[in-house]
């Protein structure tokens, strides 16, 4: 992911520089992340700058890129009378790459009761709920916004990024938990 | 797009129970009314999807998906003309069971059946493009659309529309006018969604 001299008046962002590589962390602390994260998504586009991810510009293939990132926002975005098992089945039809075995796997891993309302979740439940749906596409591209870092979530990321094609974005002040790799 | 439809299937779940309610009562009591109230009930569905999609901030989730604003414009309409359908063949049936009970000339009652999924559409294809871009308050536009539904039942029922319906052409006429109302509304629907984005 390249970050080019990137300026938003109406986001407040001045020439933001960045290169992300495969196989690395990188913590994005002291931004309203949530302005971040629509310059990254494409909602809003930048006065100027460009945005590359995969060697792809942000402006023109966000679409194809989206669906080899995974995104996990601060609060859960799903609606609370959906279980995990509907929300996997609502996944599998718009991410081609879904694999509902590893989606089922993570479930299982953190423990949550796929077929429990997501209303009865905690926010960290719902966060690492984001977190499962987030991994089971193939995403090679990892944004996290201010996550909930248990252990068990800590322990996945760093897996994550192990095999070196990966990488992770994490736009949180608590990102030196995970990374010394800070802007 | 599959995916946004099977998320507003999941959310009409909580409706079956009252439309088989509905169906269960309206037999017994006023087999006429079923269409009418199922048009509110659809109605009413679709403004409640934006409402609850609201509620979960689902439009943030969404900027995260590989979606684009036509598949989630489209995922709509592809609804619309589903419950246009639904609709249209709960209308069919019931017109029938008038034919058996009151002997009045089937054509007719077949031609008035779309009078009413029409009317829905044209609801629909009002508030859609608003409902992309503003939060319009649900109270509203689901008072107003009941309000436009009864009004036209109650007009039909009084023969407002007999000479459209006596016309050889109503057929034509009227389904001419639900695909224009639908592309049209599609086309503002999709500018919405850009201005939105900016």
């Amino acid at each position: 992911m390249e970050v080019e001299n990137v300026s938003s008046a109406t986001l407040g962002i001045k020439d933001l520089s960045f290169t992300l590589q495969r196989g690395s962390i990188l913590g994005v602390t002291g931004a309203e992340s949530d302005k971040l994260l629509n310059l990254f998504l494409n909602k809003s586009r930048p006065d100027h700058g460009d945005i590359r991810i995969f060697g792809l510009p942000l402006s023109t293939e966000d679409i194809l890129i989206k669906e080899n990132i995974g995104v996990v926002f601060s609060k859960g975005h799903f609606h609370h009378e959906f279980n995990a098992r509907q929300i996997g089945k609502i996944l599998s039809k718009v991410y081609t790459n879904w694999s509902e075995a590893e989606y089922l796997a993570l479930i299982s891993y953190f423990m949550l009761d796929s077929k429990e309302k997501t209303a009865e979740y905690s926010p960290e439940m719902q966060s690492d709920l984001a977190l499962a749906a987030a991994l089971s596409h193939g995403a090679q591209l990892l944004i996290l916004e201010k996550p909930h870092l248990g252990q068990r979530v800590v322990d996945l990321l760093l897996d994550f990024v192990h095999e070196d094609v990966n990488a992770i974005l994490l736009l949180s002040n608590d990102a030196e938990r995970l990374t010394d790799n800070i802007i | 797009m599959k995916g946004l439809i099977l998320k507003d299937l999941f959310l009409f779940r909580t409706y079956i129970a009252h439309l088989i309610f509905l169906l269960i009562v309206l037999s017994i009591i006023e087999p006429s009314l079923i269409p009418v109230v199922f048009a509110m009930v659809i109605t009413i569905f679709f403004l409640d999807a934006f409402r609850r999609d609201r509620i979960a901030d689902w439009d943030i989730y969404l900027s995260a998906l590989p979606v684009s604003s036509k598949g989630l414009v489209g995922s709509k309409y592809i609804e619309l003309v589903l419950a246009f359908l639904f609709l249209y063949t709960s209308s069919i049936c019931v017109a029938f069971i008038e034919y058996v009970n009151t002997h009045l000339y089937i054509a007719t009652l077949i031609k008035t059946s779309l009078l009413l999924p029409g009317s829905m559409v044209l609801v629909l294809a009002v508030w859609l493009p608003f409902l992309f871009k503003f939060r319009v308050p649900f109270a509203l536009s689901v008072s107003l659309s009941c309000i436009f539904l009864v009004a036209v039942f109650y007009a039909a029922s009084r023969g407002v529309f007999s000479i459209l319906m006596n016309s050889p052409l109503a057929s034509t006429i009227l389904t001419g006018f639900i695909v224009t109302c639908i592309s049209i509304s599609y086309f503002f629907s999709i500018r919405c969604i850009k201005l939105k984005k900016g």
